[in-house]
């Protein structure tokens, strides 16, 4: 790295700091950028900022107190994030969960995901240069909020899963106001799509920016969004289900590359849109057919050997979940790997020859999120 | 294909280099893994990937383990093409910890190995920049190894400096009027 920053003997060429903190990395995120003008000839991200050792502090506490940790590795979607470890604990358990908790976790989930995918578009809006959708997506993202904190107390990190259930049941009323939010959403998207997602300056913006063709999107790991952006058709909810997702119907959206190249900053941004459609899909859905019976199946003894691997469809794409038991209440080894962990590595070779305005767009495009690169 | 044809193509190809453990699998709370022979990490993983039945293209994570005398690298792999999984283990001698890289194979595992180097200590030969990912680069030690120990002192990018907490803080008077008032009148 050093000799990267300290050299200033490149000729036209200039080194230069983009972060850690600059509003439009998104968390502490460095990029030492090489420009020539404004055109880039790469730039590398530097990560680490928010390095938490969260996979050691696992190996020192039983189990079933790393949920809020987990919270904290992605913090725009803990629910999801939660679930991964839950499912990693449980398959190594071989643990039941209940029903009902079952479609708990789906709701909260994909309620997170909806304020997610806002959080990502509204400010991708915003970094390319349009304010209006943020507060339009932060008060959808906001009801949202109000929603979780009300079966879970927290608005953030919400600790709301456990292995073998959720910690709360839902409050009295609760189903009615979700649903009364859910019929809401539906009109808040095609007000979304003439706000923005069609508006000719943001496909100016964004299409043909920084495109991934498919090849290089498996290559390097892509994942959820990023990796269905660019064409390829793989949602771990339908092809690896977990949970309820094989009783529920949503479609995957994929890129077209409508607006311009297969893969381009246009097709990822449209493509969360597509998803909170469904995500909305999949809510009522759950709404509807919410059983009644036990929420939490409390595991007698977590003492596991042997290991387990899990897979949830996070919002930022398929989290992964290692974990190694070694018969005492504390794990031998965790290890989670993150779809902005992946994202990130593709920046390098994508910000080749691109303007440097490009970068912000390409980052705010794949939603990358600092503390789930560092963990 | 289930794990026992994968085994099977396996070992065909690379004989006893490759041996599948089934022993946690049979009492059905693991996912069964493959054990391969250190030296030859790169050349299976090249095989999983361009073999039409097998065809791993997506390398889901590599990861370290510390397993006493020995460093483990966990390979997760999984293919869209076929939607199936595959865990490769591989392990190296703990005071010669050198593996193969599998850069060439996935341009994914660029910062995979990179983070097992950070925090294991294991080298990828032929790596293209193998440098520390998470922590600073004068971080001292392996820090997810089982016998690590913390440092005294912190290094952050710029060298040891101490404490904030523990530096001794000039005790000051507690009333600025005292100062007025130790002064000599007329000096």
């Amino acid at each position: 790295m050093n000799e990267l920053i300290f050299s200033y003997d490149t000729g036209d060429e200039m080194v230069l700091n983009m972060g850690p903190h600059h509003p439009s990395t998104h968390g502490v995120l460095r990029f030492v950028i090489r420009t020539d003008g404004e055109i880039m000839r790469d730039a590398t991200p530097v990560v680490g900022y928010l390095h938490r050792a969260i996979e050691k502090i696992a190996e020192g506490i039983p189990y079933e107190s790393l949920m809020p940790y987990v919270d904290r590795i992605d913090y725009v979607s803990a629910m999801t994030a939660d679930h991964c470890w839950a499912l990693a604990v449980e398959k190594l358990l071989g643990h039941e969960v209940p029903e009902r908790a079952e479609f708990l976790r789906v709701i909260a989930g994909e309620l997170n995901r909806i304020s997610s995918h806002a959080i990502c578009i509204g400010v991708m809006a915003m970094d390319v240069g349009a304010i209006t959708p943020f507060p339009y997506l932060l008060r959808e993202r906001e009801t949202i909020n109000d929603l979780l904190e009300e079966i879970c107390g927290n608005r953030l990190t919400y600790n709301y899963l456990r292995v073998g259930g959720v910690s709360h049941d839902l409050p009295p009323g609760w189903i009615e106001r979700c649903q009364r939010f859910v019929d809401h959403f539906d009109n808040v998207l095609p007000e979304l799509d003439r706000l923005i997602t069609d508006n000719e300056i943001f496909i100016d913006r964004t299409a043909n920016v920084c495109a991934v063709t498919p090849e290089e999107a498996v290559a390097y790991g892509l994942v959820g969004p990023n990796l269905r952006a660019s064409g390829v058709d793989f949602d771990v909810r339908r092809d690896v289900a977990y949970s309820i997702y094989d009783q529920l119907e949503f479609d995957v959206a994929v890129g077209t590359g409508s607006m311009g190249s297969l893969g381009d900053c246009w097709d990822r941004f449209w493509l969360r849109c597509e998803e909170m459609k469904q995500s909305n899909r999949i809510l009522k859905q759950c709404l509807a057919q919410l059983p009644q019976g036990p929420i939490y199946n409390k595991p007698k003894r977590i003492r596991p050997t042997g290991e387990a691997w899990a897979r949830v469809e996070s919002a930022r794409g398929d989290m992964f979940c290692y974990v190694v038991g070694n018969g005492t209440p504390k794990p031998e080894r965790v290890h989670f790997r993150t779809g902005s962990y992946n994202a990130m590595q593709i920046v390098k070779p994508k910000s080749r020859g691109v303007m440097v305005a490009d970068l912000v767009a390409l980052i705010a495009s794949l939603d990358v999120i600092a503390p789930e690169i560092d963990r | 294909m289930n794990i026992d044809k994968i085994h099977e193509r396996l070992l065909d190809h690379f004989g006893g280099d490759v041996v599948l453990s089934l022993t946690a699998a049979e009492e059905g709370i693991c996912d069964p893994f493959i054990t391969v022979a250190g030296g030859r990490i790169d050349r299976v993983c090249l095989f999983c990937r361009v073999e039409a039945d097998l065809a791993f293209d997506f390398c889901q994570s590599i990861t370290g383990m510390d397993t006493g005398e020995t460093l483990t690298c966990v390979y997760h792999l999984y293919s869209y093409a076929r939607r199936q999984t595959l865990v490769l283990k591989c392990s190296v001698p703990r005071s010669s910890a050198l593996m193969p890289t599998c850069t060439g194979v996935w341009p994914a595992a660029d910062w995979y190995e990179r983070e097992v180097y950070d925090m294991f200590g294991v080298v990828f030969e032929g790596h293209p920049d193998l440098r520390r990912l998470l922590l600073p680069d004068d971080w001292v030690g392996h820090p997810m190894l089982k016998d690590y120990k913390e440092q005294p002192v912190y290094h952050a990018t710029v060298g040891p400096h101490s404490n904030p907490l523990e530096l001794e803080i000039p005790t000051t008077r507690e009333n600025p009027m005292d100062l007025l008032d130790s002064e000599e009148p007329g000096a």
